[in-house]
């Protein structure tokens, strides 16, 4: 059996099954229901029981057409940043606001991607985030939290 | 009846209630290409505006909104991944192959013509047959939709070809645990939520849907940004192709059509199944219908494969709108808020509905039509022009399609946890895609996995905890026995057919 | 340098955006609803309606609404309890209650957190009784046909709901069985997952009776005889159904609808809100709100609606116990 790394994701697999059968036996139904034949608890126990059989298959079960992915071709960094953008993004959204949130991580992602003309980014940014603010905000009305300009002053 | 269809073409053809048709598609379609802005917020945002209206232009105006919406929804799945409307992440499955092998304009084009030819056949089984076809929306029970669901599920056949089975099987598993996350929808009970509130109304489909679809593919595209071979095949997508359609698609066409129709127009009618449904089943059954050379192609741009769920979506619309005005029962969130519009309206639908309120009855059915017209005028010649968002350069769509994905999440809740959650899943979808892991059985499974599971267990609560529900009625016995024929007929023709093994 | 870009950014917004007045003033005047739901549901339009009506009707400049979605409304919940935003205010309804009893089952560490208790009551303002109903074929013709096949053979009553165990639609039926003498917890309940499928099922034939809100059912009168409500006598709206009091079983259950406050609103702003919402239900705007949803006054202020919440709690932590729900 050779080693790849389609056998390390359904390894990772097989142990989140295990943990989710393990948590469905842990699954608190009513007392009414304990006797049931089928209750709260059923179809996720053999659905664990499922997930660590096909797995279990796979790691066994020679590959029939193995998938290798070189790694020098692979964009690590710029694809972690991305991701940090986001995660910072949706931390913001709500404390800051709608707003500078959205704006600045538009500003970030165009320029982690290589984008490096300013006025581009300057225009699909502040005033474009303003323009779609405002048809959600203003025209549909929907309600977008955004502290910031309420503070300054412009949003009630 | 033609007295009626003459009184509703009247009515619909009035100037203002073209009007009002116009605007709602225009206005459903941007709204329903927004991811997290489906036709039930887009109809729920209209109510307002409908208040001052008489009760047959109000309803035009939101069933003009709601096509619009589920036609909005199938140009971002096929350009960009990322279906604005649950009952679009089918079109994606065919579509958005399409469109990464610079077909794009025709994928759009094969969307609108089916779109339109589903819409406009089944508005005419809701014209002639409304009345009697109560009788079908009433004649599924719990066992039935259980039996739906598992139809349903075979699809996941159609992405486990060489040598996925296991693969797709994972896959569908993990669509299935992450649909038991939440409040248990028969006992209330807590399921995997550990302790966390955020988790106690269960994963949004909409999230699960935009971070594998539209997120994964977004950062798949970033991480691959250095292979050779990607990097050739991203220029041809600037060729946007022409949106004809050939002779012998059309061909194609016109076999999946009326069969997709049908089938969406009568799951569009059981109030427990819906428009996403639909669009799955018949992704599902069309693979089981074609040739063994198009079934090939299913799931890497199949002409077929695009066509048969953008014509049950469509056709399901108009199906729900009979249980709708013939028996005042909402199938879906969407038909509920029309329902609430309907009795502010002072209407009391119901099969009386046709002798009280004939105009409404008439012109809600004449309106479909014209608003498939309008729908199709609106979108053929814009193609073209929708198709070239393909070209703007990465460094502007890939931020685009974040922004929308995040944005769509936070208007459904307004909560920043969804956000994360979503960050979390479509990493993680990112590295199983890398590998070759399919994402569809995921979604097909998230879809149809909590709705089957709640109708087994409702099943065996009205039978008293006996499976003799599985063959005690006539129709929940033939839903069982296609099944199993199916099943059969699909492990014949992967071990003897072919002689290849699929594991 | 700062107060220009200030200046700058606020001349942008000004022009796009909807301005609202940003000084706080003594009197009331502007309102923010937090829903605890998303749009389209019966909390949102509840906010909307209300807010639609105060402000046409002059109550107030303006009112703006958040949806706030999680955890079955938690989320707002602890949102309100635990910001204490200004200004703003809640929607809620019976589902409230039955949170302050069952304390969502572990999602809440300490005493008191996420209860009615823990926040302000205003007011509550509109209301739906339950419903009993059957399929219009259906050979029982009263609730007394019901209770007399089900205690012939218990397991031929299936009662449909359009929620969960524990829920609100169960609670209806559930009381209605314990009047007239039969143990609730024996009683099959066949929950959906919303109000429209739980129908649907009734008019399939699966179930026999279906216990929900009289709202849920206005829409299909033609298709199902409703046998009785929860109400204290025969509603204006639906003047043909009788009240399950007066065939014999005095049963009372209002699913209210109504307006709390963050625990740090003075007491002053909590009593004009709570009169702004009792005068407006006598203006026409409010009517044309009220009939369009066709919901139900009940006006319920201050104290009074607070010792409502108690008596609810009571009878409702009773009867759960006895399903074995908490």
């Amino acid at each position: 059996m050779k080693i790849n790394s389609v056998k390390i994701i359904s390894l990772l697999f097989f142990v989140l099954s295990a943990f989710y059968l393990y948590t469905a036996h842990q699954i608190q139904v009513f007392a009414f229901d304990e006797g049931a034949p089928f209750n709260a608890k059923t179809f996720p126990i053999y659905l664990g029981y499922a997930g660590m059989f096909f797995s279990g298959l796979k790691i066994v079960l020679p590959d029939q057409k193995p998938v290798e992915v070189d790694p020098t071709y692979l964009e690590f960094k710029k694809t972690i940043l991305l991701v940090l953008t986001m995660v910072v993004y949706g931390a913001t959204i709500l404390k800051v606001g709608f707003f500078l949130s959205t704006s600045l991580f538009l500003v970030f992602s165009y320029y982690f991607l290589g984008e490096r003309r300013w006025k581009f980014i300057l225009i699909f940014s502040f005033p474009f985030v303003a323009i779609f603010m405002y048809l959600l905000h203003g025209v549909l009305a929907v309600y977008l939290r955004d502290p910031l300009l309420k503070y300054i002053g412009i949003m009630g | 009846m033609i007295e009626g269809i003459l009184i509703g073409l009247k009515t619909a053809l009035s100037f203002q209630n073209l009007m009002m048709v116009m605007i709602g598609c225009f206005a459903g379609t941007i709204i329903g290409m927004l991811p997290g802005l489906g036709p039930m917020t887009a109809i729920a945002l209209m109510i307002p505006i409908t208040y001052g209206f008489d009760p047959a232009t109000g309803l035009i105006l939101m069933a003009g909104v709601y096509y619009g919406a589920v036609f909005g929804g199938s140009t971002s799945s096929i350009l960009i991944n990322a279906p604005g409307v649950p009952g679009t992440v089918a079109t994606s499955f065919d579509g958005y192959p399409m469109a990464q092998q610079g077909k794009a304009g025709k994928a759009l084009a094969i969307a609108a013509y089916s779109s339109f030819a589903g819409g406009t056949i089944s508005a005419i089984f809701l014209l002639i047959a409304a009345p009697s076809l109560s009788k079908v929306s009433l004649s599924f029970r719990s066992p039935d939709y259980f039996g739906l669901m598992i139809l349903g599920l075979t699809a996941v056949a159609a992405f486990s070809s060489k040598g996925n089975f296991l693969k797709a099987m994972m896959m569908c598993v993990l669509g299935l645990m992450l649909a038991s996350v939440g409040q248990d929808t028969l006992s209330d009970i807590p399921r995997f939520t550990f302790n966390n509130m955020n988790l106690s109304d269960g994963i949004s489909f909409v999230l699960v849907v935009m971070a594998t679809f539209a997120m994964s593919e977004a950062l798949t595209i970033i991480i691959k940004g250095n292979d050779p071979s990607k990097a050739a095949k991203q220029i041809s997508l600037t060729d946007l192709g022409s949106i004809k359609v050939s002779k012998e698609e059309t061909k194609q066409m016109a076999v999946t059509i009326p069969r997709s129709s049908i089938l969406g127009f009568i799951i569009g009618v059981l109030p427990g199944a819906g428009a996403t449904i639909a669009s799955f089943l018949a992704y599902g059954m069309e693979r089981n219908f074609v040739k063994s050379a198009e079934k090939e192609k299913f799931g890497k741009g199949s002409v077929q494969g695009l066509s048969a769920p953008e014509t049950a979506n469509n056709a399901a619309c108009s199906g729900s709108f009979v249980p709708l005005l013939t028996l005042g029962i909402p199938g879906s969130g969407t038909t509920a808020v029309m329902l609430g519009a309907l009795l502010g309206f002072g209407i009391q639908p119901g099969p009386r509905l046709y002798e009280t309120n004939p105009e409404i009855f008439w012109s809600v059915i004449m309106s479909m039509y014209i608003g498939m017209v309008v729908l199709l005028i609106l979108n053929l010649p814009l193609i073209p022009y929708i198709a070239r968002i393909l070209a703007v350069p990465r460094t502007f769509l890939i931020p685009m399609i974040l922004f929308f994905s995040v944005t769509g999440i936070y208007l459904m809740s307004f909560n920043n946890f969804d956000i994360f959650l979503m960050i979390g899943i479509a990493v993680i979808a990112t590295i199983l895609r890398l590998y070759d892991f399919p994402m569809p059985p995921l979604i097909l499974a998230f879809v149809l996995g909590g709705l089957m599971e709640e109708n087994l267990r409702r099943s065996l609560l009205i039978s008293d905890g006996s499976w003799s529900f599985l063959w005690n009625r006539p129709l929940t016995l033939c839903i069982m026995i296609t099944i199993v024929l199916i099943l059969i007929w699909q492990i014949y023709n992967s071990y003897f057919k072919k002689g290849n093994s699929r594991v | 340098m700062f107060n220009n870009l200030k200046k700058l950014i606020s001349l942008v917004f000004a022009t796009v955006l909807l301005t609202s007045i940003s000084s706080t003033s003594f009197a009331i005047d502007k309102l923010h609803f937090i829903i605890g739901g998303g749009a389209g549901g019966g909390w949102d339009g509840t906010a909307r309606g209300t807010g639609e009506a105060l402000t046409k009707a002059g109550f107030l400049k303006s009112a703006s609404y958040e949806n706030m979605s999680g955890g079955g409304g938690g989320k707002a919940l602890s949102y309100i309890i635990n910001t204490k935003p200004e200004g703003t205010v809640l929607v809620q309804s019976t589902p409230l209650v039955l949170r302050s009893i069952t304390r969502h089952k572990g999602y809440v560490k300490g005493s008191g957190v996420l209860s009615y208790k823990d926040v302000k009551p205003i007011a509550g303002v509109i209301g739906d009784y339950g419903a009993i109903a059957v399929a219009k074929n259906s050979p029982y013709k009263n609730f007394k046909d019901v209770v007399d096949a089900y205690k012939k053979d218990p397991k031929s009553i299936k009662m449909a709901g359009g929620s969960v165990r524990g829920s609100m639609d169960h609670l209806i039926g559930a009381l209605a069985f314990q009047e007239a003498g039969a143990n609730p917890n024996n009683v099959v309940y066949v929950p959906y997952d919303a109000g429209g499928k739980a129908l649907a099922g009734l008019l399939s034939g699966e179930t026999q009776i279906l216990s929900t809100g009289l709202g849920e059912v206005m829409g299909a009168r033609d298709q199902v005889r409703i046998i009785g409500i929860t109400a204290p006598e025969r509603v204006g709206d639906a003047p043909e159904v009788p009240t399950l009091k007066e065939q014999g079983y005095d049963v009372q259950f209002v699913n209210w609808r109504g307006f709390f406050a963050p625990k740090s609103m003075p007491s002053g702003d909590v009593k004009k809100i709570a009169k702004m919402l009792g005068d407006v239900q006598k203006t026409p705007e409010w009517e044309t709100v009220r009939k369009r949803n066709a919901w139900v006054n009940i006006y319920n202020p201050g104290s009074k609606f607070d010792s409502f919440l108690k008596k609810q709690t009571k009878e409702m932590t009773k009867l759960m116990k006895k399903l074995g729900v908490i």
